[in-house]
C-alpha cells in the first residue's frame, strides 16, 4: 500500500480513465459506441473554476471492475450518470506528450491518480485561439492514444444506440438509420 | 505550428478569398434557395421566425439580410426545421437530461447561436451529400460541443455559455495530431466548408 501514495509512477503503468453518460456517442459508421473529444478537455465550472487535471485510476492498484464500482453508472434516481466506459492510457505515452502523471490517493480510492499539464480551457473570446487549439489538440491526442477497457453495464451500447436513434429519427435516410435493425419479415 | 498548417491548407471554400471579411457573412440569395431544396421533408415541427434572426437590430447585429425584403423572403422560406438544428435540439435536450450535481445546461446564449448558426449552415449545404451529422453535447458548463469525424479529418464546432463560437479543426495520423488550428466565430459558410472537409477524409 505504501506504493500507492508514492506520487512517481513508473512509465509503464496502465491508468483507466473513466467516461461518463454525456461524452458517449454512437458512431454510425462503425456501428458501436464512441466517445466525444470533449471528454478529454479539462472542464471549466459553472463558477469559472478549471479542474486542474484529468482524474484517472492506476490499474496497478485497481480492477476495472472496483474502479465501476467506485465511478457507479447509475444515479439513484434512475437518471443515468456515473461512468459506464473506461478506457485505458499508458503513462510512457502521457510523459512523451509533456504531461505529469501524478499519484494522489484518497482513503476511498488508493488507486487515483491525476494527469497534470493539460492545456487550460480557452476563454470564450476571440484572444482564446491558440489556447483553443492547444486544448483540442490535447484532447485529440488523448483520444487517440487511449483505448476501451471496458462497460460498466451490460445495456451500455443499448442505451447509447437508442439515444442516437431518438435523436435520429426522421432525420437521417433509411438505410442509415435502419443499418442495425434486424430486415423487415419478407 | 506554422510550418505543420502550412502543410495542411484550409478548404479553398474556406479562405479570406471566398468568405467576407466582415463576419458574419451575409447569406447570400442563392443559398436561401438551396435551403428550400436541403429540406428533406422531415421537418414535422413549424419553427418559423427561430431560423432567422428575430428583429431588425439583431439582423444588423449579425450581419444578415439586413433588407426587409430578404428577411421577410427567408421567413417564407425558413418555415420547416431544417435536420441539423432538430438534431442539435434533441442532443441539447439529451445533454440536459444527463446534467449531473456542479454541471450547468447549455446556456440560452449557447443555444440560440447553436440554433441560429445550424440554420444558416443547412441554408447553404446542397441537397447532395447528406449534411454528416455531429456528435453533440456538452460536458456541463453550459456549453454545446459539437464534433464531426471522419477518417483522419477532425473538426470541433463550440457554442460556447456566452454565445461565442470557435471552430476546432484537426488532421490526425496515427495517434498524433498533423496539422491543427481554430477559428474564432467561423461564419455558417466556413462551417459548411469544413464539414465539406470531413467528409473528404473518407477518401
Amino acid at each position: 500500500m505504501s506504493d500507492a501514495t508514492d506520487k512517481s509512477i513508473a512509465c509503464s503503468e496502465i491508468l483507466l480513465r473513466g467516461i461518463r453518460w454525456k461524452h458517449l456517442e454512437w458512431d454510425e459508421e462503425a456501428a458501436d459506441v464512441t466517445v466525444r473529444s470533449d471528454a478529454f478537455i479539462r472542464q471549466r465550472r459553472p463558477d469559472g473554476t478549471v479542474d486542474s487535471d484529468l482524474s484517472v485510476d492506476r490499474l496497478r492498484y485497481s480492477t476495472v471492475e472496483q474502479s465501476f464500482a467506485r465511478w457507479g453508472t447509475l444515479f439513484t434516481k434512475g437518471k443515468l450518470t456515473g461512468m459506464p466506459v473506461a478506457r485505458s492510457l499508458h503513462t510512457g505515452w502521457l510523459r512523451d506528450l509533456g504531461l505529469r502523471v501524478l499519484a494522489s490517493p484518497t482513503p476511498e480510492n488508493p488507486a487515483h491518480a491525476g494527469i497534470h499539464g493539460l492545456p487550460e480551457p480557452p476563454p470564450p473570446n476571440d484572444s482564446g485561439r491558440l489556447q483553443a487549439t492547444a486544448a483540442s489538440r490535447m484532447a485529440t491526442k488523448l483520444l487517440l492514444l487511449s483505448r476501451f477497457a471496458g462497460y460498466g453495464r451490460d445495456d451500455v451500447r443499448e442505451q447509447i444506440r437508442r439515444r442516437h436513434q431518438h435523436a435520429t429519427a426522421g432525420l437521417l435516410p433509411p438505410v442509415a438509420r435502419d443499418r442495425d435493425d434486424p430486415p423487415p419479415p419478407e | 505550428m506554422a510550418t505543420s498548417l502550412l502543410a495542411e491548407p484550409r478548404p479553398s471554400d474556406m479562405t479570406s478569398r471566398s468568405v467576407p471579411t466582415s463576419r458574419p457573412c451575409a447569406l447570400p440569395t442563392s443559398a436561401m434557395t438551396i435551403g428550400v431544396s436541403a429540406d428533406r421533408g422531415s421537418g414535422e415541427t413549424t419553427w418559423a421566425g427561430d431560423t432567422t434572426p428575430r428583429s431588425a437590430a439583431d439582423a444588423t447585429a449579425e450581419g444578415n439580410w439586413p433588407d426587409p425584403r430578404r428577411q421577410a423572403a427567408a421567413l417564407r422560406i425558413s418555415t420547416r426545421v431544417p435536420p441539423l438544428v432538430q438534431y442539435a435540439e434533441r442532443r441539447i435536450a439529451d445533454a440536459e437530461a444527463l446534467l449531473e450535481e456542479g454541471d450547468a445546461p447549455p446556456s440560452p446564449e449557447a443555444r440560440t447561436a447553436c440554433r441560429h448558426h445550424f440554420s444558416l449552415v443547412a441554408g447553404v449545404w446542397p441537397s447532395t451529400p447528406p449534411m454528416p451529422l455531429p456528435f453533440c453535447g456538452s460536458s456541463g458548463a453550459g456549453e454545446v460541443f459539437c464534433e464531426w469525424r471522419r477518417g483522419s479529418r477532425r473538426v470541433f464546432l463550440t457554442f460556447h455559455p456566452n454565445g461565442f463560437l470557435s471552430l476546432f479543426y484537426a488532421r490526425v495520423r496515427g495517434v498524433g495530431v498533423v496539422a491543427a488550428d481554430t477559428v474564432p466565430r467561423p461564419s455558417h459558410l466556413e462551417t459548411a466548408g469544413f464539414i465539406r472537409w470531413v467528409l473528404g477524409g473518407a477518401e
